[in-house]
């Protein structure tokens, strides 16, 4: 992959007037939702607590309950695949496609098929993917990437929304109100929901005991494309298991609150196999793809271990002051904020992530709201480290290894500095770094140390 | 006589040696008698951001084996405090007895202000501050060390009112060490979204623990002609300089 231009797309995004508007506003309050969900829990510390330790533990025995997980989930008739990485998740899923005569797929919103390509693959292929989140759905038409992983479409102002509409005739004149843009999507929608003949799905939590897939949502196109096509599939990665359906509940109970602010979200969908005999509906063939994708290198090495912990509510994102400063197109991918800074390094490889590494203070604002219990500021210095390795040789490798060594030396104005000083001074100034004092503490203190030992 | 040492932070040492001065004199006009050890000019904590723990390790040692007298070791930032006290022993993960000195270190390393206000016990003696004071804490004293309550402690003045903490003060203000290189427009974007508040409070100092965020804030507010940003030892100082001669 080519390197991510953060700094590029962050300077346009600092100066895109909706898009500070709405960064002014957004963070705060998706927080302020958040703290007040939470605070309705009899004990909101505990229950994070223990969320993250659910997550830790399942991350400890990840093999195993992959193992239960596929042996359960067949024995419940539904259809499992492996994919080692994208391009394998998306020849599995365009392998299932072609065994159904429709050139058209409905899809809900996942960020795992968003990181995999997808629908830019199947377009390719010759299907039409159509989106039936209304958020991914004004990203799809408009051909812009998510700004927020919850939101995606978030940032679009409602005006522009409405003109889509217009055009696209879901509406006969302009409307502002947003309730009723979504009602006249959602017209268009249910044609399309009785027609589809497959729909994809993303997962949230697998359960590895029962062999169940669970799906959070507000909008109920989910329920439509688990209820109505004769084939549903549903991408996973491998990091989503869970022991047990009471530890997803666990787990569950603090996804909506971290991710929109509400208690519990307006739908959740279990799967535990394909439509049975005699039940009405449900898909005839149910197929969970279980994708990789450089997730198992990322187990392997302890200290990355616990970034698969992530369950992408996008709390982080909400208290990050970086992504708070310029949203979510400049990192590139498929994930934002603190987590996109954990997990895309991991995905594209550390060097096309470079610049979007920086991306980061080091405040550890998100490691605090984090209900995985993800401590994104050490896996960013872990991934910094690993790069590093690899850019010895580069200008920051070397301007790091003199700065160490001039620093090393104790209490003496050593002659390096008296000579750096004023090239650094000219390049602080152009720079806005901060600049060296014509006279250090350490030389000045020494001087007047002398004099009042001198009698 | 209580005694102490002084650990120069490198960007005080180098860029705003007022402050280390102003810690000295403050911490002896409060009796305490400072030794500032020949530690390496450098906690190394702008090398273990970056990704270098090497380097940081070599610079760690140097500061260990200077300080090993026992004493506490003050330092007017939080966050190389917080490297001190929670990144020096993970350094030394493979090394136990380098450790076991890195995790001695740990327990007698504070932060300025929480020395003095859970060391020395110093808390409310009534500074006469100037000018209406304002507060933002800094992320790594924050929420590494737990530092909030004592700067404004310390700030409360008998005449007129306390520092009052800025409306979204724990929003880090930018400066991130390298970071504020890496990306200096996104930077100086934080620091002016965090100097708003401030420039529509009525205060007119706004007093870090943090020479970072001092130099950062400073640089983004330009001359002001009634507003500064300014570190928490300079401030004490002066106002016990200002009480000392009336």
């Amino acid at each position: 992959m080519r390197s991510i231009p953060f700094r590029r797309v962050a300077k346009d995004a600092l100066e895109d007037q909706d898009a500070q508007r709405l960064l002014k506003i957004l963070p705060f309050a998706f927080r302020a939702l958040r703290e007040a969900a939470l605070s309705e829990l009899p004990d909101p510390k505990g229950a994070l607590k223990k969320a993250a330790e659910i997550r830790a533990d399942a991350l400890e025995v990840l093999p195993e309950l992959l193992e239960t997980f596929e042996k359960n989930a067949k024995a419940n008739g539904t259809n499992i695949h492996w994919a080692r990485d994208a391009k394998e998740a998306r020849l599995i899923v365009l392998g299932l496609l072609g065994a159904q005569n429709s050139k058209t797929v409905l899809k809900s919103k996942s960020m795992l098929t968003e990181e995999i390509g997808l629908r830019e693959f199947l377009g390719e292929e010759g299907f039409e993917t159509l989106e039936t989140d209304l958020g991914e759905f004004i990203c799809q038409v408009l051909g812009l990437p998510p700004f927020h992983i919850v939101g995606p479409a978030i940032n679009v102002p409602v005006e522009r929304v409405s003109a889509l509409f217009l055009d696209m005739g879901f509406i006969q004149g302009p409307v502002t109100d947003p309730v009723a843009l979504g009602v006249a999507a959602r017209e268009f929608f249910r044609r399309k929901f009785s027609e589809a003949k497959v729909g994809i799905t993303g997962v949230n939590f697998a359960v590895a005991e029962t062999g169940s897939i669970l799906g959070v949502e507000n909008e109920g196109n989910i329920r439509f494309l688990k209820s109505v096509p004769k084939v549903q599939v549903s991408l996973m990665g491998i990091e989503k298991l869970v022991p047990t359906i009471e530890d997803a509940f666990y787990v569950l109970r603090l996804l909506p609150p971290s991710c929109t602010g509400q208690r519990m979200s307006a739908y959740v969908t279990i799967d535990s196999g394909p439509r049975r005999f005699g039940e009405f509906d449900g898909p005839e063939e149910l197929h969970v793809v279980i994708v990789d994708n450089g997730r198992s290198k990322i187990y392997e090495d302890p200290k990355t271990r616990p970034a698969l912990a992530c369950i992408r509510c996008g709390a982080c994102l909400n208290v990050c002051p970086v992504y708070a400063q310029v949203g979510g197109y400049p990192y590139g991918f498929a994930y934002s904020g603190p987590m996109g800074l954990v997990w895309t390094p991991m995905l594209v490889g550390l060097k096309a992530a470079n610049e979007l590494l920086q991306a980061c203070s080091l405040c550890g604002a998100c490691k605090e709201v984090c209900p995985a219990g993800i401590d994104h500021p050490m896996l960013i210095l872990e991934l910094r480290k690993k790069l590093a390795r690899k850019r010895l040789l580069s200008l920051e490798g070397i301007a790091y290894g003199v700065a160490g060594f001039g620093l090393s030396g104790g209490m003496r104005e050593n002659l390096g500095l008296k000579i750096l000083r004023p090239f650094y001074n000219a390049l602080g100034r152009r720079f806005g770094l901060p600049l060296l004092a014509p006279r250090r503490f350490r030389e000045a203190f020494g001087a007047a140390q002398n004099k009042e030992k001198m009698p | 006589m209580y005694q102490a040492n002084l650990f120069v932070p490198c960007l005080v040492d180098l860029a705003l040696p007022d402050i280390g001065f102003a810690t000295l004199n403050l911490l002896r006009r409060l009796g305490v008698e400072v030794n500032i050890p020949d530690t390496p000019g450098c906690c190394g904590q702008p090398f273990l951001n970056e990704g270098r723990p090497k380097r940081a390790r070599a610079l760690a040692r140097g500061v260990i084996s200077a300080v090993e007298n026992g004493k506490p070791l003050v330092v007017p930032s939080g966050s190389c405090a917080e490297m001190i006290k929670f990144h020096y022993p993970t350094l030394f993960e493979d090394e136990p007895r380098m450790q076991a000195k890195a995790l001695e270190l740990a327990q007698r390393t504070f932060e300025l202000s929480s020395f003095l206000v859970d060391e020395l016990g110093i808390e409310g003696i009534g500074l006469d501050i100037q000018g209406k004071v304002a507060y933002r804490p800094s992320c790594r004293a924050l929420r590494g060390l737990g530092v909030r309550s004592q700067p404004l402690a310390l700030l409360s003045s008998s005449r007129g009112q306390g520092a009052s903490e800025l409306e979204s003060a724990e929003a880090c203000c930018g400066f991130g060490g390298a970071f504020s290189f890496h990306l200096p427009e996104v930077s100086k974007a934080m620091a002016h979204a965090r100097l708003e508040p401030f420039l529509q409070s009525g205060a007119e100092v706004l007093v870090v623990i943090e020479p970072g965020c001092m130099t950062h804030l400073s640089r983004a507010l330009g001359k002001h002609e009634t507003k500064q940003v300014r570190h928490i030892a300079s401030v004490l100082y002066e106002a016990l300089e200002r009480r000392a001669r009336p």
